[in-house]
């Protein structure tokens, strides 16, 4: 009952928690349950380092995903995104996104951290121990 | 060599790395650069460049570690240039950096120099399509004296309103010069040539290195508009011989450099597309000491107030990334003279760049220039008309 409860309530919130096919996870203790569509776009950007007052750990999985992600959240292509990375880890304005190979992966990271975001495009990694969140205009 | 405190950082960097490496909270990165320099008809930035040099070398390793909210790392560069660096392992940034939120943090240690729009990430490769900015405003023979300050600076991001940033550097301290800036090696030189005395000492010494750095990020319409005020002071120390040559007198002010620079720039990205254009104002107030006057040292014209500017047009097309610009630097800027044709340099240039994989990517140049200004044999050549190319790939993880 609870975990039809459960993917009721999910599936409820992805129209809003997912652009396409992307959702933003962060461990179930995140101080929030949304993001602006800024905010994460100046998280990964390098713009800011803190949402609700705590430093943020990014987490991102490379290839087609990440892809998806810079389309979609960040209206760059990857090759830019990158070049934005590296002029702040060679420069010493901060720490490259940490890198995931699998979804998997990341979600098992993201869920042991305290103030993780990461990105999936498959709702099959999901555990009880993170959540989506809303990703607001 | 970088004041003594410039190193803590870097040695507590390593510490860390020690302590952390295997933790996962450390990273380490590094890259590897070679370059193929040629220019035609001038020597410019590298001594015999007409013929063509690979002396143009640049390797660098760095560590950086985050906690909540203290940042620190340090990063190594050797780096060979010409007659600069020969691979001597210097440090290139190294710092602590405390940020009570995004915008307000603290740093203190050897950092990038804030210098226009770019300035700070010239030593990255992989950050930019360039192989060198436009030299007219961001010249790379000047890189050694515009690397980093060692001080503290306060910095942050503010926002404005609901969709803009301004970012915010305010910086105090001096720089470190080495002895092989081409500068000193060039007002050495010409001492040499003009006094008949070999070995004379010759030193840059930075008194003060302070300014401010603004940054209005209008994220939402893919613009930036950016203000850098620079105030430097330093001297030439220099060692020579008293008038009847029978001991050496020293002179820790030969020549004083008072020079304030301002530039504004804006970056616009729409897109694959980047344009970019930034401006420079350069005001120098430079004396000499009597007894350098007496002793030959050479006269250096207080009035070469330089004002230069470049627009530069980058779109990516996938993996390739294509350029092209234009600039000019005007020397000898007086109120009431209109400068001569050989103070002004003008500057187009071109270029792409290719990513073959995440890690290895590959550049070509060419740049052309009307002018001699700033090239290594301007005295004797007046070609007006020269051209330099330049090839370049890069390894970085």
């Amino acid at each position: 009952m609870k975990r039809g409860l459960a993917l009721l309530l999910f599936l409820g919130l992805s129209a809003q928690a997912c652009f396409g096919e992307l959702f933003i996870v962060a461990p179930k203790n995140y101080p929030s349950d949304s993001i602006s569509k800024k905010d994460l776009r100046r998280l990964y950007l390098g713009l800011l380092t803190y949402h609700n007052d705590h430093r943020v750990t990014l987490c991102q999985i490379d290839g087609d995903s990440l892809k998806e992600f810079c389309d979609k959240f960040l209206k760059l292509d990857v090759i830019s995104y990158r070049q934005k990375w590296y002029s702040k880890i060679f420069t010493g304005k901060g720490e490259l996104p940490h890198q995931f190979k699998t979804e998997s992966d990341l979600v098992k990271f993201v869920a042991t951290s305290q103030f993780a975001l990461g990105y999936i495009t498959s709702q099959t990694a999901l555990c009880d121990e993170i959540k989506i969140l809303i990703v607001n205009e | 060599m970088p004041a003594p405190y410039a190193r803590i950082p870097l040695a507590f960097a390593l510490c860390l790395g020690t302590l952390s490496a295997g933790e996962g909270g450390l990273q380490v990165h590094g890259s590897a650069s070679q370059s193929y320099l040629k220019t035609f008809s001038h020597d410019f930035l590298i001594k015999d460049s007409s013929k063509g040099s690979f002396e143009f070398t640049e390797v660098t390793l760095n560590v950086f570690h985050q906690y909540e909210h203290l940042s620190i790392g340090a990063q190594l560069l050797s780096r060979d240039f010409g007659e600069e660096g020969n691979f001597e392992t210097r440090l290139d940034w190294g710092y602590g950096d405390y940020k009570f939120n995004d915008a307000i943090g603290v740093k203190a240690g050897k950092i990038k120099l804030p210098y226009g729009l770019y300035n700070e990430y010239r030593d990255v490769d992989s950050s930019r399509m360039e192989i060198l900015y436009p030299q007219v405003v961001i010249p790379e023979d000047y890189r050694d004296a515009a690397e980093a300050y060692e001080g503290i600076g306060l910095h942050g991001n503010i926002a404005l309103g609901e969709s803009d940033l301004l970012y915010y550097h305010l910086f105090w301290g001096s720089n470190s010069i080495h002895d092989d800036f081409f500068l000193v090696r060039q007002t050495k030189a010409t001492y040499e040539s003009a006094t008949t005395i070999s070995q004379a000492g010759m030193k840059m010494s930075s008194d003060h290195l302070r300014g401010i750095h603004l940054i209005w990020n209008m994220d939402h319409l893919g613009l930036k508009l950016s203000y850098n005020y620079l105030d430097y002071a330093g001297s030439f120390n220099v060692n020579y011989p008293n008038p009847t040559k029978t001991s050496i007198l020293q002179d820790d002010s030969a020549l004083n450099l008072k020079i304030k620079f301002h530039l504004c720039g804006a970056e616009w990205t729409k897109g694959p597309w980047s344009f970019s254009a930034e401006t420079l104002f350069r005001e120098n107030d430079y004396t000499h000491s009597a007894q350098a006057q007496q002793s030959g040292f050479p006269a250096v014209a207080n009035n070469d107030d330089i004002k230069a500017w470049y627009l530069t047009v980058r779109k990516q097309w996938q993996l390739l990334g294509t350029y092209v610009g234009y600039g000019e630097a005007h020397h000898d800027i007086k109120p009431t003279t209109t400068p001569a044709p050989a103070d002004i340099l003008r500057e187009a240039f071109l270029g792409v760049r290719y990513d073959f994989t995440e890690n290895v990517l590959g550049k070509l140049q060419f740049n052309h220039y009307w002018g001699i200004k700033g090239t290594l044999d301007e005295a004797t050549n007046p070609d007006a008309n020269w051209d330099m190319f330049t090839a370049r790939v890069t390894f970085h993880f």
